[in-house]
C-alpha cells in the first residue's frame, strides 16, 4: 500500500480518544504522516499556517464548538478546493440514526465507523484512498 | 298583422250567411225536415269562426227578410223560421252550456290546485325548517368533531414530541455513556498490553476482570439503547425473511457458538411481516440465550423452526434448546426488566434481553410464550404474521 505517504488528520476533542487512535494508528504502520486535532478550527488554522494538507481525515461528530458536520458545512468550499480531496471519515460513538442520515449526505463522508478505532477500520479506510 | 286572420273570417262570415239563408229560404217552402240538419250544420260554422250569438240573430233576421218580403206568407211559415232559428240557437246554446260547465270545472281545478300548492308549501315549509334544524344539527357536531380532531392531533403531536425528545435524550446519553466506557475498555487493554512484563499476576487478573466489567457496562448500554428503541419505536410492516436474517445472525454470534458447541438446527423458515430491525433484535436475544443458558452437557442442541399457528395467516417460530429449563415457578420473572436467574459470573447478561423480546413480540401483535420443564430445555415462541403473497 503506498498509503505510507498519506497525510492522516484526526479531528477529535476526546483527549483519550485521539491518544487511542494515534496508539492504532501507529501500531498499524499504515500511515506515517499523523497529525491530531482537538477540533475543526485548530485543524484549519493548520493548514493556513503552512501545514500540509490532509489526504484523509478521520472526523468525529459530536465536538464543541463546531461538530463535525458545522465543519463540514463551513469549510466544505476550501475542502474542495484541496489537491487531492480529502477522504472524509466519520469515527463516532453516536448511535443516532439522524447523524448516520445527515452524514449520508456529503459527498465527502465515504465511510461511518464507530468507536473505538480498530486496525480493521484502518484497512477500510486506506482503501478508499486514491 | 290582424287583418290577415280577419278577412278570411269575413268571407267565412259571408260563405256561411249566404248558406244559412239560402236554407232557410228552403226550409220556408217545403218544410222538409231534413233542411233543419243544414241550420244546425251552419250555426255550427258560424260559432267556429268566431260569430257571436246576436250576429248570428242578425243573419237570420236578414234572411228571415229577404223570404218574408213575397206575398201570400202564412202564419205555417213564422212558425217554421222559429224552428229552423231554433235548431241553430240550439249550437250556441249547448257550447255556451259547456263553457259553463267548463269554466266552473276549471274554476273547481284551479281551487283544488291551489289547495294543493299550499299543501305542498306547507310541506315545502316543514321540510325546509327540518333541513335547517337538521343543517344546524351536523354544523354543531362538525364542530364537535372538529374540535375532538384538533384535540387528538394536538396530542398526537405532543406524543410525537415527547417520544423524539426520549429517543434524543437517550441517543444523547448513550453516547455520553459511551465514550468514557469506550476509553476505559480500550486504555485496560493498552495497559495490559503494554505493562504486562511489569505487572504483577493479581494486577494482570483485575485488569481483565476490569476489561470484563467494562465490555458489561458497554452491552448494557448498548441493550439499554435497544431497548429504548424498541419500546419508541413506531413502524410499518415490512417483508422479513426469516431463513436469511437467522444465518446473519449466527454468522455474527460465530465466537458465541462455537464456544456453546450446540448443535444448531434451523428449519425451513418463512418470511414475514414486522419491523426488521425489532425482529433482529428478538431473535439474535432468543439465539444468544438458547446458546448461552441452553448449552449444557455433551448433546446440546438448538433448534429455530416454523409451525403454522393456531390463527390463520399467522405463524409460529419458536427457539428452543436443551440446556437447564426454566423452573415454573420462575417463568414469570423472566420477562421482568433486570431481573436474572443467574448471578452474572455464572452467565453474563443485562437483564434486558427478554424483556425486550417480550416488547417486541407485543409491538407485533402477540404474545412471547415460554415453554419449559426444570432439566428439559426451554422452547421460546412468537406468532407472527406471514408474508402475504402478492399473487392471489
Amino acid at each position: 500500500m503506498s498509503s505510507r505517504d498519506k497525510v492522516v488528520y484526526v479531528i477529535d476533542d476526546d483527549r483519550m480518544d485521539r491518544k487511542f487512535a494515534e496508539r492504532i494508528i501507529n501500531r498499524s504502520q499504515m500511515f506515517e504522516n499523523l497529525e491530531l486535532f482537538d477540533g475543526p478550527l485548530a485543524a484549519m488554522q493548520f493548514i493556513q499556517d503552512g501545514g500540509r494538507p490532509p489526504e484523509l481525515i478521520f472526523l468525529d461528530i459530536n465536538m464543541p464548538p463546531i461538530s463535525g458536520f458545522e465543519f463540514l458545512e463551513r469549510y466544505a468550499d476550501q475542502i474542495q478546493a484541496m489537491d487531492p480531496v480529502p477522504v472524509v471519515v466519520i469515527v463516532s460513538t453516536t448511535v443516532n440514526p439522524a447523524d448516520l442520515e445527515r452524514a449520508a449526505k456529503f459527498p465527502l463522508v465515504k465511510k461511518f465507523l464507530c468507536k473505538p478505532l480498530s486496525p480493521d477500520h484502518l484497512a477500510e479506510a486506506a482503501s478508499l484512498l486514491h | 298583422m290582424t287583418g290577415v286572420d280577419w278577412h278570411p273570417a269575413k268571407e267565412t262570415l259571408t260563405l256561411v250567411a249566404q248558406r244559412y239563408q239560402t236554407a232557410l229560404a228552403a226550409y220556408l217552402q217545403s218544410g222538409e225536415a231534413e233542411l233543419l240538419a243544414e241550420a244546425y250544420e251552419t250555426a255550427r260554422l258560424a260559432l267556429e269562426a268566431g260569430v257571436p250569438l246576436p250576429d248570428f240573430g242578425l243573419m237570420h233576421f236578414a234572411g228571415l227578410r229577404d223570404s218574408l218580403l213575397p206575398s201570400g206568407s202564412s202564419g205555417a211559415c213564422l212558425e217554421r223560421a222559429e224552428d229552423f232559428f231554433l235548431e241553430g240557437v240550439a249550437v250556441y246554446d249547448m257550447a255556451l252550456r259547456g263553457y259553463v260547465s267548463g269554466m266552473a270545472a276549471l274554476r273547481k281545478e284551479i281551487a283544488e290546485r291551489r289547495r294543493v300548492e299550499e299543501e305542498l308549501r306547507d310541506i315545502t315549509f316543514e321540510l325546509a325548517r327540518q333541513r335547517d334544524e337538521l343543517d344546524r344539527e351536523v354544523r354543531k357536531r362538525t364542530n364537535e368533531i372538529r374540535l375532538r380532531a384538533q384535540e387528538l392531533e394536538s396530542k398526537n403531536r405532543q406524543l410525537v414530541q415527547a417520544n423524539q425528545d426520549q429517543s434524543n435524550f437517550t441517543y444523547a446519553l448513550s453516547h455520553d455513556l459511551k465514550t468514557p466506557i469506550n476509553t476505559l475498555y480500550c486504555f485496560l487493554g493498552v495497559l495490559l498490553e503494554d505493562f504486562q512484563a511489569d505487572l504483577k499476576p493479581e494486577a494482570q487478573e483485575l485488569i481483565t476482570d476490569l476489561i470484563g466489567t467494562a465490555q458489561r457496562m458497554r452491552q448494557l448500554v448498548d441493550d439499554v439503547l435497544d431497548y429504548s428503541n424498541v419500546v419508541g419505536h413506531q413502524f410499518t410492516p415490512e417483508r422479513v425473511d426469516l431463513q436469511q436474517m437467522v444465518q446473519q445472525i449466527l454468522k455474527d454470534m460465530d465466537a458465541l457458538a462455537a464456544s456453546a458447541q450446540a448443535e444448531i438446527h434451523v428449519g425451513a423458515l418463512p418470511a414475514v411481516m414486522g419491523s426488521p430491525f425489532q425482529i433482529r433484535v428478538l431473535l439474535a436475544n432468543l439465539l444468544s440465550n438458547a446458546l448461552t443458558y441452553g448449552s449444557e452437557g455433551p448433546r446440546a442442541e438448538v433448534r429455530i423452526v416454523c409451525v403454522p399457528a393456531e390463527t390463520a395467516g399467522k405463524v409460529r417460530l419458536s427457539v428452543s434448546d436443551s440446556g437447564p429449563g426454566i423452573p415454573e415457578d420462575m417463568q414469570d420473572r423472566i420477562f421482568e426488566l433486570f431481573k436474572r436467574l443467574h448471578r452474572y459470573e455464572q452467565c453474563p447478561g443485562s437483564g434486558i434481553g427478554l424483556a425486550l423480546c417480550k416488547r417486541v413480540a407485543e409491538a407485533h401483535g402477540t404474545v412471547l410464550q415460554v415453554v419449559s420443564q426444570a432439566g428439559k430445555g426451554a422452547a421460546f415462541s412468537v406468532d407472527l404474521d406471514l408474508e402475504e403473497k402478492q399473487d392471489e
